[in-house]
C-alpha cells in the first residue's frame, strides 16, 4: 500500500440486502462490484455516474458510514474496516450530502458550523477560532448570525462545507452536493471547493451528474454497475463520446458540438472541452 | 392564526433581560408560577403583578407583543374559568336551570384566571428573551445532574432543538403538499368531521415520510461530522455565570420571601368578593 | 382552452413586516396547444406564477380569465379548473402516499367524482403515457426508483386528463438519462396528445430544445416572452439577471465576435453543428 495516498482502495465490494414484504431477505443488489481508487493528498477527484451507478455508495465507504463487505480501504492510513477508526476517519474525509435543508443541525449558521468541533471535544476558543476560518474560507463570515432558514440553498450548502472544514479535514467529498440546487448556486458551490482544493490543499472528491461541474477536475472517474469504467483527465473522458453515451451520461454542450463537428469531417483536435476553446479551435482552422 | 402565538417566540433586543443566564431566566420562571400556585391571595397577586410590571419593562418587548400572544389562550382561560364557576361545589349564589354558581365558583374562577394569565406572561416573557438555542442550553446545563440518575438530558435537549430548527421547514413543507394535492382535486375544506379527517390522508402520509426521510438524513449527516452523543463533547458557548447572574438569584429569592410573607400575613378583603 | 394573465401582481403577507412581492403586473396569454419554457432564477416568482395558472393562488392585483372568465368570480368551478389545468409541483414523488401505484394516480379522478372503474381506467391511461406498464399497478410507490417515481407522480396529473399541464422543474436533482427520459415524455404529450405544456426550468438546454416560445421572468416581472432563438440572443442581459443562455447561443456569439457569419439565433446542438458547416463550406 501506498502510504503517501489519502485514500486508498482495493477490490471493494459491497451489497444491499432487498427485503420482501414480510421483511425477509430477498435478494442482494450489488452497488460496489470490486473497485480500485487512489486518491493522493491535494487532488481534486470527480466521480460522475448515472443514478444507483454505486457512487453514493463508495463516497459512504470514504466516511466509513459504510464498511466494505470484502477488499480494504484506507483512508488517511487508517483502515476503514477497524471500528476503533471510525471517528478518526470521520475527521480527516469530511462529507457534505446532497440535501441542504437536512444536514444544517443548529438553528444558527455560527453554531453549525461548531458542532463538528464540539464533538470532536475541541477546547471553547479553538472552536471559534475555527468556525471564523471555516466561515471565511466559504464567504459566509458575514451571515454567522442569520438562521440557516434565511438562505439560499447554495449558501445553505457552503454553511454544511464550513460545518466540514472546521472539522479541519485533509479530504471533502461531495456526495450530489449540487443537485438540488439552482445554476446560480451550483457555481457557487463549485468555486468554494475550488478556493478551498487550492488554497487551503484539501484533497477534494466531487460526486455529481452535472458534466460541466467537472471540467476542472484533475481526474474523472467514471462508475457503472458498481465498477469504475473510466478514468482521466475530463479531457480524455469526455473525448469519448459514445462510450460516455453508454454509461447513461451526457457530455458538456460545447464538447458535445465539437464531437459533431469531427463526425462531420470538421478537422478539430481530440480535446475540445470548453466553449472558448471550441471557439478558438474552429477559428485557427 | 398560528402566527398570533407569541409564547415560544424570540422577541430580539439587548435588554438586560435578553442577556441574563438562561438558567436564571427558567428557574425564575420556574420559581414565579410555585409561588403563583403555593402562596395564592390578593395580597400576593400584587406582589407578583408589579414584577411582572417590572419584567416587563425591562425587557424592552413591546406590551402589545406580549399581549396578542394572549388572545389564542384566551379561550382556554374562559373554558377554565367557566369549569370552575359552575362546578365548584359550595353555597349557591345562583341558579341557572340545572346548574348554579356557588361562592367559591366565583373565587376559584377568579383565581385561577389570575394565576393562568400571570403563568402565561410571566413564562413568554422568558421565551421572548431567550433564543430557542439559549433555553435547551439552560436546560442541558442547569439540568446535567439528572444525568446521574440515567435521564438522557443531553438527548433531550438535542431532540429540542433539532425540533426547533425543523419546525418551519415541516410547516413549509406541509404547505407545499397541500398545494400540491389541491392541484390533484383534493378538498380539505368541506364536508363533515369524518370526511375532513379522511381528506387529511393525502397530506399526513407524505409528510410522515417525508419526516423520516429527513431524519435519517440527518442521523447520517451528524454521524459524519463525529456526533456520538453528549459525551467527550466540548461547548462552543458554554453557560458561565455573570455577577448580574448571582445577583438576580438573589432577587429571585427575595421575591419568594415577599410572596410568601405576604401570603401568611397580610390580608387583603374585597368586600364585593362573597 | 385559452388562459390569461392580465396586470396580476401577488403580494405574500400583506401589510405585515414579512410582505414580500412576488409579481408584478404580469401580463400573458397561454393559447391551446403551446409548449412554453417559462424561465427565471430562484426567487424570479416563476412558482408563485404557476399557482395562479390553476387558482391556488388568486391575484391580489388583475385577473386570471379562463376562456374569457375570471376565476376569481364567486361561483367559478375551481377544482374543474384543477383538472383542466395540472400542476405538477417540484419534487412531485413527495407527494404520493397511496397503498399503490395504481390507486395513487386515480386519486386525481376520484376527487373528479368519476366512479372507481373510471378513475382507474383514467389512471391506467395515465400510467402507460408515462411509460410505467401493467406491473406497476400492485407495487407500493414507495419501492419505486427516484425516476419512476417521478413518472408516476406526472400520471398522477395526467389521469386528470388536463387540457395544460404546467411542470415546476420537473428534471431537478435527476441524472441526464431521466432527465431525458421526462423531456421526451413531455414532447410526446404535446404532439400525441394536444396538451399545451408550459414547462418551468433554470436549465435554459432543457428549453431550447423542446419549447416554442420562452418566457423570462426577474424579480416578478416578464422580461422576455418569445421564440427562443429571439430571447437567447440577449446573452449578455440573460448572465445580468443570473442565468446563461444555452451554451451553444455562447458559441455562436463569440464566433460572430470573431468575424463568423454565423445566425446567432441558434439554440440547439444539432442546429449548430449545420451553421457552423454552412459556414466553413462558405469561407473555403
Amino acid at each position: 500500500m501506498n502510504q503517501n495516498n489519502i485514500i486508498e482502495g482495493h477490490d471493494l465490494t459491497y451489497s444491499y440486502t432487498i427485503y420482501d414484504d414480510e421483511g425477509n431477505p430477498e435478494s442482494d443488489q450489488t452497488a460496489l462490484a470490486g473497485v480500485d481508487i487512489e486518491v493522493e493528498p491535494g487532488q481534486f477527484i470527480a466521480i460522475l455516474g448515472h443514478n444507483g451507478s454505486g457512487k453514493s455508495t463508495l463516497a459512504r465507504h470514504l466516511n466509513a458510514l459504510l464498511t466494505p463487505e470484502s477488499g480494504t480501504l484506507y483512508v488517511d492510513g487508517y483502515d476503514t474496516s477497524d471500528e476503533k477508526n471510525v471517528w478518526k476517519i470521520r475527521q480527516s474525509a469530511g462529507m457534505v450530502f446532497q440535501n441542504p435543508d437536512n444536514q444544517i443541525i443548529a438553528s444558527m449558521v455560527e453554531e453549525d458550523v461548531g458542532f463538528g468541533p464540539e464533538n470532536m471535544g475541541v477546547p471553547t476558543p479553538q472552536i471559534w477560532e475555527r468556525v471564523e476560518h471555516a466561515l471565511r474560507a466559504v464567504g459566509m463570515w458575514k451571515k454567522r448570525r442569520s438562521s440557516p432558514n434565511r438562505l439560499s440553498g447554495g449558501q445553505k450548502q457552503r454553511v454544511a462545507i464550513a460545518g466540514v472544514i472546521a472539522m479541519r479535514p485533509r479530504c471533502i467529498i461531495l456526495d450530489e452536493a449540487t443537485a438540488m440546487l439552482d445554476p446560480g448556486g451550483r457555481k457557487e458551490v463549485i468555486q468554494t471547493i475550488l478556493d478551498l482544493n487550492r488554497q487551503e490543499k484539501v484533497t477534494v472528491i466531487l460526486i455529481t451528474h452535472y458534466m460541466e461541474e467537472v471540467v476542472q477536475a484533475d481526474r474523472v472517474l467514471v462508475m457503472d454497475h458498481g465498477r469504475i469504467v473510466m478514468s482521466g483527465s475530463a479531457r480524455e473522458v469526455f473525448s469519448r463520446v459514445e462510450e460516455l453515451r453508454s454509461f447513461r451520461l451526457d457530455v458538456p454542450p460545447a464538447a458535445m458540438l465539437a464531437w459533431k463537428l469531427k463526425k462531420r469531417g470538421v478537422d478539430l483536435p481530440d480535446s475540445v472541452l470548453t466553449i472558448e476553446e471550441l471557439v478558438e479551435a474552429l477559428d485557427s482552422l | 392564526m398560528l402566527k398570533d402565538i407569541t409564547l415560544g417566540q424570540y422577541y430580539p433586543a439587548t435588554s438586560i433581560l435578553h442577556r441574563l443566564d438562561p438558567r436564571v431566566k427558567l428557574v425564575g420562571t420556574l420559581v414565579f408560577i410555585i409561588t403563583l400556585f403555593a402562596f395564592g391571595s390578593v395580597s400576593s397577586y400584587l406582589v407578583a403583578a408589579a414584577v411582572l410590571v417590572i419584567v416587563i419593562v425591562l425587557s424592552t418587548v413591546p406590551v402589545g407583543f406580549i399581549l396578542r400572544g394572549l388572545r389564542m389562550i384566551f379561550v382556554l382561560m374562559l373554558i377554565t374559568a367557566l369549569l370552575n364557576l359552575f362546578l365548584t361545589p359550595g353555597e349557591p349564589v345562583v341558579r341557572i336551570w340545572k346548574f348554579q354558581i356557588t361562592a367559591e365558583g366565583i373565587r376559584m374562577a377568579i383565581h385561577m384566571a389570575v394565576r393562568l394569565s400571570f403563568l402565561i406572561i410571566g413564562s413568554s416573557i422568558m421565551t421572548l428573551t431567550t433564543t430557542p438555542n439559549q433555553l435547551t442550553d439552560g436546560l442541558e446545563t442547569g439540568l446535567g445532574w439528572m444525568g446521574r440518575l440515567h435521564i438522557p438530558i443531553h438527548e433531550i435537549a438535542m431532540m429540542m432543538s433539532i425540533a426547533l430548527r425543523f419546525i418551519p421547514i415541516l410547516m413549509e413543507e406541509t404547505n407545499r403538499i397541500m398545494s400540491a394535492q389541491k392541484a390533484r382535486g383534493a378538498d380539505f375544506d368541506s364536508g363533515g368531521i369524518i370526511r375532513r379527517a379522511k381528506a387529511l390522508i393525502p397530506l399526513l402520509v407524505p409528510l410522515f415520510v417525508s419526516a423520516f426521510r429527513r431524519a435519517n438524513d440527518l442521523a447520517m449527516a451528524m454521524e459524519a461530522r463525529g456526533y456520538r452523543g453528549g459525551g467527550g463533547r466540548t461547548k462552543m458557548k458554554p453557560l458561565i455565570y455573570q455577577t448580574r447572574d448571582y445577583v438576580s438569584y438573589g432577587i429571585i429569592a427575595g421575591y419568594a420571601a415577599a410572596m410568601f410573607l405576604t401570603w401568611k400575613f397580610v390580608e387583603i378583603q374585597v368586600s364585593f368578593l362573597p | 382552452m385559452e388562459l390569461k394573465l392580465e396586470h396580476v401582481s401577488y403580494t405574500y403577507q400583506p401589510s405585515t413586516p414579512y410582505e414580500m412581492k412576488a409579481l408584478e403586473d404580469v401580463s400573458m396569454t397561454i393559447g391551446s396547444g403551446e409548449f412554453i419554457g417559462m424561465i427565471g432564477h430562484t426567487g424570479s416568482g416563476k412558482s408563485t406564477l404557476v399557482q395562479h395558472l390553476n387558482g391556488l393562488l388568486m391575484a391580489t392585483q388583475g385577473k386570471v380569465l379562463v376562456d374569457g372568465e375570471n376565476i376569481a368570480g364567486k361561483n367559478y368551478p375551481l377544482r374543474e379548473l384543477r383538472c383542466r389545468v395540472g400542476l405538477v409541483f417540484q419534487y412531485p414523488e413527495y407527494q404520493l402516499f397511496e397503498a399503490t401505484v395504481l390507486e395513487d394516480v386515480a386519486f386525481g379522478p376520484k376527487n373528479r367524482n368519476l366512479s372507481k372503474e373510471e378513475a382507474f381506467e383514467c389512471a391506467r391511461e395515465a400510467m402507460r403515457s408515462v411509460g410505467l406498464d401493467e406491473s406497476y399497478e400492485s407495487r407500493s410507490p414507495f419501492e419505486l426508483s427516484g425516476g419512476q417515481k417521478r413518472r408516476a407522480a406526472i400520471a398522477g396529473i395526467l389521469a386528470m386528463k388536463p387540457e395544460l399541464l404546467v411542470l415546476d422543474e420537473p428534471t431537478a436533482g435527476m441524472d441526464p438519462e431521466g432527465r431525458g427520459e421526462i423531456l421526451r415524455l413531455l414532447k410526446r404529450l404535446h404532439e400525441e396528445k394536444k396538451i399545451s405544456i408550459v414547462l418551468v426550468s433554470h436549465s435554459m438546454e432543457d428549453v431550447a430544445d423542446y419549447a416554442g416560445r420562452i418566457i423570462v421572468l426577474d424579480k416578478g416581472k416578464i422580461l422576455y416572452d418569445d421564440e427562443p432563438s429571439k430571447v437567447f440572443v440577449h446573452v449578455k442581459e440573460l448572465e445580468e439577471i443570473g442565468l446563461a443562455a444555452p451554451a451553444v447561443s455562447y458559441v455562436m456569439a463569440q464566433l460572430r465576435e470573431r468575424g463568423w457569419n454565423v445566425a446567432p439565433s441558434v439554440t440547439t446542438i444539432d442546429g449548430a453543428a449545420e451553421e457552423i458547416l454552412r459556414e466553413i463550406r462558405n469561407r473555403s
